[in-house]
């Protein structure tokens, strides 16, 4: 399982080899536990009192306080200054702290708290259970953990069944600003969290790390989608096109050429920024931005 | 007018009885465990079945702008499978806790067996262990023996009968059921049981104190719109509004609200269904990124 990273494919356009992201489990325990206690202190001293005394639970222990935790700790978000977020961001590139509520961040330190308590085999066992039997923002909260964890690989499996799930909020939860499916999921993975995020309605210029994971059989199938609606003359998302440049082949330049003639302004638009070399992530951010507010 | 459904098996209806729900002004649905028509017969069925109460479900429920609770428990039915029930008996624990589990339920007889009254005691005991209302279902043969034995056994519990709801009553159980100081329910079937012209009547002589409507809608035949449907009869029969709010929406939110997981602000700050509000814990849109909106009428 450790050295499934050596058996991935590399993105074709890269020059120096893809490397996945290390985020060590420490310095984002420390973080949530200076932060939380810092808010919770303030604003619900008995929330972090209760908090706190988790840090050393049993196992038994620790499975019933992370479904309590809304119960003990507030759903609200907490405010985190800019000095605070560039530290998260230097600990992992696609975290957002500010967007989670404060229980969650208090499932996170629970489940970093007990993933150094326990040996990694009953840490992952307990950790299926809590997939298993998750209540919907319990999954969120674990989706959004898994790049914290210790031995990430171990957790491929939840990942990949995240992919199938048709729960948008947990869905989400794995696929965007999170910096798991681009570091840990093989090709076939990747490529369908890309596609079924488009089919879910949602954005894919959130998925970590698109532009680095293109590859040739992605191509293939957001063209064979893109023909797809055409046939039902329906919208194509635009942003698919910005993984399809990134790692271009014959039959997708072909296809690019005709549809910048013969598509819709939105469509024909987005195929002449795919094909012109000089176009950077901003230009299809403010693409993308046109057709969301066109919808 | 809002309502809330404190009864309804949802998982067996379709996408098109959400949306007429939510039409009809369903704000907040409960649905309580129960059985699926088929005997379960290994402990992992139940155990599928409890999570997906409060996950696909749930997020299934959101899709319509409906808010979804549940209630945890091991039914009368099966609990005559005694080492299945067993087995059922010690999952339990790991969905009491969890959000939006507002009760322990449907629980009671059905045959009022010996395993029924055993598992029915045990997860009493449960509902003080957690702190959680119960949902009790009446047993539909021998239903006023059934009903009043359950209120005995709640009672030398010690267990408070302002945090037992017992339902599927009718106008034989309804004056001890509320002489006794429990939440008494009612079940608005099509055809059998009670029937929305029998429930004004039971409203214009009991009044609207601890008194509940609900549609137990599930595979069988039953109808989802049960409640704004007795709400709207009520209204064309002179019953006051206040009365009308108490049994269709208030009262439900009283009783189940003392779980500490059911409140009005979780419905009456939802804005209508879009990926905004999916997005929230989320925040994938950045820098003006326009959030696709499905509006559902």
């Amino acid at each position: 399982m450790l050295f499934l990273h050596h058996f991935r494919k590399q993105p074709a356009h890269l020059e120096s080899p893809w490397i996945p992201a290390v985020t060590s489990t420490s310095p984002v325990m420390n973080f949530l536990e200076t932060q939380l206690e810092s808010h919770l202190q303030a604003s619900a001293p008995a929330a972090w009192d209760w908090l706190s005394s988790q840090k050393s639970a049993t196992s038994a222990k620790f499975k019933t306080a992370f479904s309590l935790a809304p119960r003990r700790i507030a759903r609200t978000p907490w405010s985190l200054d800019v000095k605070t977020l560039t530290a998260a961001s230097q600990l992992n590139p696609a975290w957002q702290p500010e967007t989670w509520s404060l229980d969650q961040a208090s499932r996170t330190l629970m489940l970093l708290w007990h993933a150094q308590n326990v040996s990694p085999e009953e840490f992952e066992s307990d950790l299926a259970l809590l997939f298993q039997t998750g209540e919907i923002r319990e999954l969120v909260c674990l989706y959004q953990t898994l790049p914290f964890l210790p031995h990430p690989v171990a957790y491929l499996h939840h990942a990949e069944e995240g992919i199938r799930t048709n729960m948008q909020p947990v869905f989400t939860a794995l696929a965007h600003h999170n910096t798991y499916p681009a570091d840990q999921l093989e090709e076939n993975f990747f490529n369908q969290l890309v596609l079924k995020s488009i089919f879910m309605g949602l954005s894919i210029l959130s998925i970590y790390h698109l532009g680095e994971r293109a590859n040739p059989a992605l191509t293939a199938m957001l063209c064979d989608f893109a023909r797809e609606r055409t046939a039902a003359h329906r919208m194509i998302p635009v942003e698919l096109w910005y993984p399809v440049s990134l790692s271009m082949t014959n039959q997708s330049r072909d296809l690019l050429h005709t549809f910048a003639q013969t598509h819709d302004p939105m469509t024909q638009r987005a195929a002449r920024l795919a094909l012109n070399p000089g176009t950077t992530l901003e230009d299809w951010q403010s693409l993308s931005d046109d057709y969301w507010k066109s919808m | 007018m809002k309502f809330i459904d404190p009864h309804i098996h949802v998982s067996a209806r379709t996408t098109d009885d959400y949306e007429a729900m939510a039409k009809a002004g369903v704000v907040a649905i409960i649905e309580p465990a129960f059985w699926l028509g088929q005997a379960r017969t290994t402990a992992g069925s139940f155990l599928d079945y409890f999570s997906s109460l409060v996950g696909f479900e749930r997020f299934r429920a959101s899709q319509f702008g409906i808010k979804h609770y549940c209630t945890i428990g091991l039914n009368s039915k099966e609990a005559n499978n005694v080492r299945l029930a067993e087995e059922v008996m010690d999952i339990l624990p790991l969905f009491l806790s969890k959000e939006g589990v507002v009760a322990i339920g449907e629980i009671g007889y059905d045959d009022m067996s010996e395993a029924e009254e055993r598992f029915l005691i045990e997860q009493l005991k449960l509902s003080v262990e957690f702190d959680l209302p119960v949902m009790i279902h009446t047993p539909h043969r021998n239903k006023k023996k059934g009903t009043y034995r359950t209120m005995d056994i709640i009672q030398d519990l010690g267990i408070a009968p302002s945090k037992v709801v017992i339902d599927h009553n009718n106008e034989e159980t309804v004056n001890e059921v509320l002489k006794r100081g429990f939440w008494a329910a009612f079940t608005i079937y099509p055809k059998t049981k009670m029937g929305n012209e029998r429930m004004v009547e039971i409203v214009k002589e009991y009044g609207s104190e601890r008194v509940i409507v609900d549609s137990a809608a599930d595979w069988g035949v039953s109808d989802p719109l049960a409640v704004p449907k007795t709400a709207n009869l009520m209204r064309e029969r002179g019953i006051s509004e206040q009365d009308i709010i108490l049994t269709c929406y208030k009262n439900a939110l009283d009783v189940y609200g003392q779980s500490g997981q059911f409140n009005e602000a979780d419905w009456s700050t939802t804005k209508p269904i879009d990926q905004r509000q999916l997005y929230q814990g989320n925040s994938v849109l950045r820098g003006g990124q326009a959030p696709r909106v499905d509006i559902i009428e």
